[in-house]
């Protein structure tokens, strides 16, 4: 990713993927979903439509994705520069989309969200912990996924 | 406080084994073993024995295809490294890696709680390959536990039989199933990983594949063209393909495995088994539409790379010396050296720098450093070094 671009080039988006499903095989899933999603030829991706073109890979399932699934959360956008010192929001999805993929991330924080009356585009670090807390009671992955954000959140550093 | 290690090669039975480890512990109670038991020596059995000698310590364990430690390589035998000091460990057992890898790793992680006092955190895993998911194991592990945490690990093996590898912890033991480890230490490890395979064969489409098996290369049955393509140079190691015994084609197909293009490099794929309709097991998912080469290596390149996983690991320690290291080693490095395999061990301690070492030959190895986007590798040497 370009620094403070909000952008992805093409081939790195390429090699992602490549590591775990070899380069050619990677190309022609980078490809089809870009030109699916009316960018064929771009050599720079904006970071949203790279992480549409990566949950349309993660789509298929098995091996291709999860490596998509981890790529689009290894892309998240490093928060632009605030005119406060107020420190940035808490990519809470984000953290979870890896294990869980993005909708049900944005499913499971939504709900925990709009029990505790938070934004959660605006969370705070405190705020974070509690979304956490409450979905760390979810059975199974979301459950284990939310204690390992949390513990990440509370480890100094 | 430092990393104190010591191993075993138990080649006399468990209880002369667990007498020697104490011995070399000098009293120490140590934080974690590591078991890696033959096949003839029922996993279960060790682990508990283990246990119940070291009741503070985290045990874990997996069956292989050969152990190995600083004192030589053996089948039929238990190599264990002992970890005491300043190191912390917590290991859980998932089952079901077939029909739920998520929930498997789900509950594997449900026993961890993920902090430390300690700042360095790695994931050791071992798991059953036999299940045939090995990449999206160790991709998904890396997702739940984040991206500053390295994952080191082997596959169980079953001395080249292919039908059941075990893991465990403490007494409970499971195929079909991975055990995660999470070590918390004060500094951070030293990490190695080096294959020596080059291409044999030009770029080959998969053109039909579901999950880990591999029906069709270029519209043809898998192992058809795996015999093409390898005729020629397994004659020259004194193998003709189309006398192979149904008992020699794993060792065969662990000679002549699948290069994955990626990035300037490869990634090896390894066939387990074949089946009767041609098509081929591998340890990991071979996506349908990627392109493989068949590869294969000369024992000078195995002895080499060998090597050069260790002294990335001693490198990577970044100022100490080595206490101790557990090494994962592809099965095919034994098949390829034979009675030469030795000279691989003896390389790896040599460079780092002659401390203890505890290993196993594996169906596959994990390694995935902090940003990495794939962790699993076959027919390649996995150096895990530990810091004095």
């Amino acid at each position: 990713m370009d620094p403070g671009s909000n952008q992805v080039n093409r081939q790195r988006l390429i090699e992602m993927l490549a590591s775990s499903v070899g380069n050619e095989k990677s190309q022609s899933l980078v490809e089809e979903a870009l030109a699916a999603l009316g960018h064929p030829k771009d050599a720079l991706i904006p970071v949203p439509v790279a992480q549409r073109a990566l949950a349309r890979i993660a789509g298929g399932g098995g091996l291709v994705g999860t490596a998509a699934r981890l790529a689009s959360a290894r892309l998240s956008v490093p928060p632009p520069s605030r005119p406060t010192s107020l420190p940035p929001p808490i990519d809470v999805v984000g953290a979870l989309a890896s294990a869980l993929g993005s909708e049900r991330a944005r499913e499971l924080v939504g709900a925990a969200c709009k029990r505790l009356s938070l934004d959660p585009a605006k969370l705070a670090r405190e705020q974070a912990l509690r979304v956490l807390e409450v979905l760390s009671a979810e059975p199974g992955l979301p459950g284990v996924s939310a204690r390992f954000v949390r513990a990440r959140l509370l480890l100094p550093g | 406080m430092t990393i104190h290690a010591a191993s075993v090669l138990m080649v006399n039975g468990v209880g002369q084994g667990i007498s020697d480890l104490r011995a070399k512990l000098g009293g120490r109670a140590p934080a974690l073993l590591l078991a890696f038991a033959s096949p003839r020596e029922p996993l279960a059995g060790v682990l508990s024995s283990l246990q119940g000698a070291f009741p503070g310590a985290v045990v874990v364990g997996s069956t292989t295809a050969g152990e190995f430690s600083e004192e030589g390589e053996r089948k039929g035998a238990v190599s264990v490294l002992a970890l005491a000091g300043e190191i912390e460990a917590q290991a859980g057992l998932g089952r079901g890696l077939r029909g739920d890898m998520e929930g498997a790793v789900a509950q594997a992680l449900a026993s961890l709680s993920g902090s430390s006092r300690l700042p360095h955190q790695t994931a050791l895993l071992l798991f059953d390959a036999l299940a045939g998911r090995g990449e999206e194991l160790s991709l998904l592990t890396s997702a739940l536990l984040g991206e500053g945490v390295r994952i080191v690990g082997g596959a169980a093996g079953d001395d080249l039989q292919m039908r059941e590898t075990s893991v465990g912890v403490g007494g409970e033991v499971a195929t079909d199933a991975a055990v995660v480890v999470l070590l918390s230490t004060a500094k951070p490890l030293g990490l190695g990983v080096h294959h020596g395979h080059v291409p044999l064969s030009p770029p080959l489409r998969v053109t039909r594949a579901e999950g880990a098996r591999l029906h069709e290369v270029e519209g043809r049955p898998a192992w058809e063209v795996w015999l093409e393509h390898t005729r020629a140079a397994a004659a020259a190691q004194g193998i003709e393909v189309e006398r192979l015994s149904p008992g020699e084609e794993g060792g065969f197909l662990l000679r002549f495995e699948a290069g994955l293009a990626a990035g300037s490099s490869f990634k090896i794929r390894a066939p387990l088994r074949r089946f009767e309709d041609g098509s081929l097991l591998f340890a990991s998912e071979v996506p349908e539409g990627s392109f493989v080469r068949i590869t294969q290596s000369s024992p000078s390149q195995q002895i080499a790379s060998a090597r050069e996983a260790a002294r990335k690991a001693r490198a990577d320690l970044g100022g100490p010396a080595p206490a101790g290291a557990v090494v994962f080693d592809c099965i095919c490095r034994n098949l390829i050296l034979g009675e030469q395999f030795q000279e691989a061990v003896t390389a790896m301690q040599q460079e780092l720098g002659g401390c203890p070492l505890a290993g196993f030959e594996t169906y596959g190895e994990i390694a995935m450093g902090q940003g990495e986007m794939s962790g699993f590798h076959n027919t390649t040497s996995v150096v895990l070094a530990f810091p004095g």
